[in-house]
């Protein structure tokens, strides 16, 4: 995983060009599954892991809706203002390999709807009991980094 | 190509509905040239290769209100109905996901609610049937409760076959209960 990236893979001697404090991680097996991906936040400021909880980079029914794809994507926190919830916004993204479309707008990084249910099409989804400590890490419009990343599981 | 005509004749469509002339209801949802631009920037796209995330997230926001304003107006007159149904058109056209999954959560009940007023903006205007009927399937997936979708189809059959036509009826119903093979 490519967590410096945006820094050229240097980060004592390149600075950060758009002042990004903390990376979030979807780390998931290929077949997904309810908040079966294993999600951290980094902070690149203090060097610490500032959560590790569970989440989902699978719609609720893959094949038939959108999967984004593995990558790289920024993200600005902000609030769905249709839901008045609490959200990471990732604009266009590709999608993987199956999905009906080739690339996907308005992807949000969101709570889940339920303990059991995702609630999602394509967005990325954290369990809902989770979710308040997950949100609480960012400031307003706080800009971010969202990884996706799939493993082989045998 | 036929891709391109299909949004061309969706802007024409569009220019008509909101110059249509209004019933002089003083509860109408407000619709300006602000919002009729932000509707056809979405689906033309006119900017947004060039913005950043932030830039981006503002466009939605703009565009997440005008949706909220048809959403959440409990009745829609018909002209209303037929830009709530256009904005459904642009989330599926333009796979805005967040859209998708707003209008999936809320459409049955928008549907329930007025099905004349919903069935007679899709018959004046039956470009929208294939994005609508969609949609209605995406309530089923989004809620994950698949099976009642073919309840959907024996409760609504006739009436959606009186509005439709027999071809597009069948059209709008084989779209809202077909499902593909899981993977």
């Amino acid at each position: 995983m490519d967590l410096y990236g945006y820094c050229l893979n240097d980060p004592l001697n390149f600075e950060d060009p758009w002042g990004l404090i903390r990376i979030i991680t979807f780390i998931e097996g290929s077949g997904g599954g309810t908040y079966a991906a294993a999600v951290t936040v980094f902070n690149t400021e203090t060097n610490t892991v500032e959560f590790v909880g569970h989440g989902s980079t699978f719609p609720n029914f893959p094949g038939i809706q959108n999967t984004v794809a593995q990558g790289i994507y920024d993200g600005t926190r902000t609030r769905m203002d249709s839901k008045d919830k609490p959200g990471i916004f990732m604009d266009t993204t590709p999608t993987a390999p199956g999905s009906p479309n080739r690339t996907a707008d308005e992807i949000f990084v969101h709570c889940g709807e339920t303990a059991s249910w995702r609630g999602s099409s394509a967005c990325l989804t954290i369990a809902p009991s989770e979710c308040n400590k997950f949100f609480a890490l960012f400031g307003k419009e706080e800009s971010v980094q969202v990884v996706i990343e799939r493993v082989e599981i045998d | 190509m036929i891709r391109l005509r299909k949004i061309i004749w969706a802007v024409i469509a569009f220019c008509l509905i909101v110059n249509y002339p209004k019933t002089g209801n003083s509860e109408q949802i407000k619709f300006g040239p602000k919002e009729a631009s932000v509707l056809i920037d979405r689906l033309l796209g006119f900017s947004g290769k060039s913005l950043n995330n932030r830039e981006k997230l503002s466009k939605y926001k703009e565009w997440a209100n005008v949706y909220t304003k048809y959403n959440s107006k409990e009745f829609l007159d018909i002209n209303e109905m037929k830009i709530y149904l256009f904005i459904v058109f642009v989330s599926q056209e333009k796979v805005l996901i967040q859209t998708q999954e707003d209008i999936s959560a809320e459409i049955l009940s928008k549907f329930e609610r007025q099905p004349e007023v919903f069935l007679r903006a899709l018959k004046e205007l039956q470009f929208l049937i294939p994005a609508t009927c969609s949609a209605l399937k995406g309530h089923f997936l989004f809620t994950g409760e698949l099976d009642k979708r073919h309840q959907f189809s024996k409760k609504y059959k006739e009436m959606i076959f009186h509005y439709l036509g027999e071809d597009r009826g069948k059209e709008c119903l084989s779209r809202v209960t077909e499902i593909p093979r899981l993977p």
